[in-house]
């Protein structure tokens, strides 16, 4: 029950950054929608892809933020006083932003697919590249997969960075910063060896086909599940450091 | 005792060292490459004029002929390699060929000498002309060059893509569905028919209509003396007529473009659509559909 109240709250408090944000994404949409003309389709096609490229940036603030405006607002205590383990508060955190960066993909996506069927419906074919439908679908999912993992990657390590900066009392900044580079660079390498041990593995293969320019091509784009897999046991163990750090090592 | 912060402190600055000293030794096949253990391969007939990727070639050549018999149409299909189909009076059809084959491997040079042929169809009075190909084209590139002389009755149609194509002097209807190529078609006294995007179109001497829809190509139609209809997008045409203008009817249209004339042509305008509209009674019809299409009139 603490669980879902604490993902309840999360999204409550991040709820008013998440909708200026949809606001802004449908507004800067709407604008681009209207402004479709022979002369600036591809500058439009272009500019539609904005907001995936601030998502990130939100996410990374919420990362940071989720627990520094706990000791700010001197939750802090109801938190540490929750009977729950440091993982799971994490989790419902986590939930919550995670809640928030699908629904603005769903939206962002939904309105940049209007806004590229109506470019394509009137001024025809837009694309130098003529893929295949299923060349299409791998695409889409890859892009998606690699920035879900990305914007996972940007929470986790500044919500280390912020946990960690609250063991001092001063320079939390620049611990902050320092703690921020030193996760993306250990957990990549982590990673790295992980995936090492994992690559008896079998590997994902997508196929992307089409013709573009004066080439008829098949690109076979092979990924070893083996790095999925040790990227998941990084994010695990971003949730399971973040929790101990919380729990044991952090005082009110 | 050593205190908490103490601790932490101790570990971020160890492992500030650690990093240091990884960076610096750290090698190209650790680190992401390592992590993310991605292989892309690609095939396709990539920049054949360079051939830099597949150093070994061979190439299979050769003559066929082929009685007239019953025939009526010939139709050719090819990608990768130039076509040329030249009508003539004869009775047989001779087509001369060469397939280049290049390869990455000598292994899959050998394996694919042996896979293609040319392949030679007889059905419903029809010749199909075509390459025998290996199923499996990875790391490869296969080029068939044809120059095709056939009875200048028979009826034509070729489907071709990445390659230059030339037809001349056909006494029958040409349907053609091309992409990526230059084309050039001469002396052609029957109907013609052309599907076409990413060329380059130069159209000589038609005696009967033309019909054609055109994307991203240009197109350079000379002595036009025939009903004409087309269909263009991103397209540009240049019409030289080969009587005055007053020996035709005009049912131009483009949308995001221009109609280009040194004739008195009266355009009408409406937004980005620019008309023109004229009937005489009996005279060929010149009727254009184009977006982001330049038609100028010679």
């Amino acid at each position: 029950m603490a669980f879902f109240s604490l993902y309840k709250k999360e999204l409550r408090e991040s709820g008013f950054a998440a909708l200026i944000l949809t606001l802004l994404t449908l507004a800067f949409h709407f604008f681009l929608y209207t402004r479709i003309t022979a002369h600036n389709y591809q500058f439009i096609i272009g500019s539609v892809l904005a907001p995936f490229f601030i998502f990130p940036i939100y996410f990374l603030a919420i990362g940071y933020r989720t627990f520094s405006q706990e000791w700010n607002d001197r939750t802090i205590y109801l938190l540490k006083s929750l009977p729950r383990r440091g993982y799971t508060i994490i989790l419902a955190k986590f939930l919550a932003a995670a809640t928030y960066l699908l629904l603005l993909i769903i939206l962002a996506g939904t309105t940049t697919w209007q806004i590229v069927m109506r470019t394509l419906v009137d001024f025809g074919p837009v694309m130098p590249v003529d893929l295949t439908g299923t060349s299409i679908i791998n695409i889409v999912f890859l892009t998606l997969a690699g920035y879900l993992w990305f914007n996972l990657f940007l929470y986790f390590m500044a919500q280390i960075a912020c946990l960690v900066s609250r063991v001092y009392d001063r320079f939390r900044w620049l611990i902050t910063i320092i703690v921020f580079y030193l996760s993306a660079y250990i957990s990549l390498r982590i990673a790295g060896v992980l995936a090492e041990l994992f690559n008896w593995m079998p590997g994902l293969t997508f196929q992307i086909s089409g013709i573009g320019g004066a080439e008829e091509f098949t690109t076979l784009i092979t990924i070893g599940s083996n790095s999925f897999l040790s990227l998941t046991l990084v994010i695990l163990g971003f949730i399971i450091g973040a929790g101990l750090l919380l729990e044991k090592v952090l005082e009110v | 005792m050593l205190s908490r912060k103490r601790v932490i402190t101790i570990i971020i600055i160890l492992l500030l060292v650690f990093v240091y000293i990884d960076a610096r030794l750290i090698t190209d096949d650790q680190g992401m490459a390592g992590l993310f253990n991605v292989d892309v391969s690609y095939s396709g007939n990539v920049d054949w004029s360079s051939g830099e990727d597949y150093q070994y070639r061979s190439e299979v050549s050769g003559e066929e002929t082929y009685d007239r018999d019953d025939l009526t149409s010939l139709r050719v299909a090819n990608s990768f390699g130039e076509v040329d189909i030249i009508g003539e009076s004869r009775d047989d059809i001779r087509i001369d060929y060469r397939i280049e084959i290049k390869a990455a491997t000598e292994e899959i040079l050998e394996r694919t000498i042996d896979q293609v042929a040319l392949e030679l169809n007889h059905s419903n009075q029809e010749l199909g002309v075509l390459t025998a190909k290996p199923d499996n084209r990875d790391r490869m590139n296969i080029a068939t060059y044809l120059t095709i002389r056939a009875p200048e009755e028979l009826a034509v149609e070729l489907n071709s893509r990445f390659d230059d194509i030339r037809i001349e002097n056909i006494a029958s209807q040409v349907v053609i569905d091309s992409s990526y190529g230059d084309v050039e078609l001469l002396n052609i006294t029957g109907p013609l028919e052309i599907e076409s995007s990413f060329s380059n179109y130069e159209i000589n001497g038609i005696q009967e209509m033309i019909t054609g829809r055109f994307s991203y190509t240009d197109i350079v139609i000379d002595q036009l003396s025939s009903d004409l209809e087309l269909d263009l997008q991103f397209s540009d045409l240049d019409l030289y007529l080969a009587n005055g203008p007053d020996a035709w009817s005009y049912d131009l249209s483009t949308n995001f473009g221009a109609i280009n004339s040194r004739y008195d042509f009266q355009l009408t305008e409406d937004g980005t659509r620019i008309d023109y509209y004229y009937s005489r009674e009996g005279q060929p019809l010149i009727r254009i559909d184009g977006r982001f299409t330049d038609i100028t009139i010679h």
